[in-house]
């Protein structure tokens, strides 16, 4: 606060309505030329706002507890993702989560045929939810995907080729937000990725 | 669990810092930042639709999912508008198994609306601001907005033991704690 003619409590009763005549007209021509002033009404406004509609639920202890046990229930080290990226290369991401075995682990209840696996490499992240199609779709399989990247977003092929095999069955480019779209009958494939800096590779993404 | 001694020593950490510490091995301080964001993740499958039940899957494997991306997460300047995209997948995820044709007519479902975001985003922020005050700016700010049924300042000032002519100056020093605490955190006014 500078120095102003009004108080910060004659302030906060503009804020809330609470001044009238020329008590508040003397807080409104003043917070007219203030910004400062002008700012802490704001402030107020969307506090309030923000408070009166608040209808947020805190998750019940066990619920807490058991997403906090976590940490010490994990299995994999944390590795820091180094800033420099390496030369070109081929990268094979590891699976760090999987809905399914995470069901059977705590116990979660499962959320029909889909489920969510997300991989995990040096340069980039491949998180992806598989479902099924629904039943005017045809039969088969949706990959959603998104490849979270440290190097500048680009549109990067994505392609879809059965273990064992030299072909992909789909390709696709990703958006500029690493998002994309597949469709894949049952089998088991490997994901691979053109980044800018390596070919990344997912393997042995079994679809079912 | 957090025990009292932990949140004060942590209370003022930023959320990279949190993070790193995180990274570090510091289980205390995973404890707070799923407590310190678990109202607002627990909150978005509630605002969905979806049940406790599915919630609290919901809660299970968003905080799997950041457990897995930690050093992503250090690299965030808004970790909550990040809990709220991953959390809103999930719900998606789980809404669709159950209701498939619920989000047809959405353009884009998987994400949430850039205006719930900053919405859900700025009621965490002024609850956790809330958190940061001491107890009796806590307890009289609490009582004025939060309340639903919003006592008197008669009924305010005998709960505090106050004079009731000291509500209106004890309400301007407390709002100027909560918003420097806000400005700290980067609430904006204007979005």
């Amino acid at each position: 606060m500078c120095s102003h003619p009004i108080s910060y409590e004659q302030l906060i009763k503009y804020a809330a309505d609470e001044l009238r005549g020329s008590e508040a007209a003397a807080v409104a021509a003043h917070i007219a030329g203030c910004g400062e002033c002008r700012a802490t009404v704001s402030r107020y406004h969307a506090m309030r706002t923000a408070m009166n509609s608040i209808q947020s639920t805190p998750p019940p202890p066990v619920t807490l507890a058991r997403a906090q046990a976590l940490f010490a229930n994990r299995q994999l080290p944390i590795q820091p993702i180094p800033s420099e990226l390496p030369m070109f290369r081929h990268l094979v991401a590891r699976l760090v989560f999987d809905s399914r075995s995470e069901t059977m682990l705590t116990g979660v209840r499962g959320a029909g045929n889909s489920y969510h696996v997300l991989f995990e490499s040096e340069v980039a992240e491949v998180d992806l939810q598989i479902e099924p199609l629904e039943e005017q779709e045809g039969t088969g399989w949706q990959i959603l995907g998104q490849v979270g990247l440290d190097e500048p977003p680009s549109r990067s092929p994505v392609a879809l080729v059965p273990s064992g095999a030299t072909l992909p069955v789909v390709e696709v480019d990703a958006d500029e937000r690493g998002l994309f779209t597949l469709r894949a009958k049952e089998g088991r494939y490997d994901l691979l990725i053109h980044l800018v800096s390596a070919l990344l590779i997912v393997p042995e993404l079994e679809i079912r | 669990m957090l025990t009292s001694k932990d949140v004060s020593l942590d209370s003022h950490r930023s959320d990279p810092a949190l993070v790193q510490a995180c990274i570090d091995g510091d289980e205390h301080a995973w404890n707070k930042l799923v407590a310190q964001y678990g109202r607002l993740v627990y909150s978005i499958p509630l605002r969905c639709g979806l049940s406790s039940g599915d919630a609290d899957d919901v809660f299970q494997n968003v905080w799997s999912i950041a457990l897995h991306q930690l050093p992503r997460l250090r690299d965030q300047t808004r970790l909550s508008s990040w809990l709220i995209t991953t959390t809103y997948r999930e719900c998606w995820r789980l809404r669709k198994q159950t209701v498939p044709s619920l989000d047809d007519n959405i353009v884009d479902a998987s994400a949430p609306p850039i205006e719930d975001v900053l919405r859900w985003e700025r009621e965490h922020q002024v609850r956790e601001a809330l958190s940061r005050l001491d107890d009796r700016c806590r307890i009289l700010l609490s009582a004025l907005f939060l309340e639903h049924d919003q006592p008197s300042y008669e009924m305010i000032a005998v709960g505090l033991g106050v004079p009731m002519g000291s509500i209106g100056p004890t309400r301007a020093r407390c709002f100027k704690k909560l918003e420097a605490v806000l400005i700290k955190m980067g609430f904006d006014a204007d979005t």
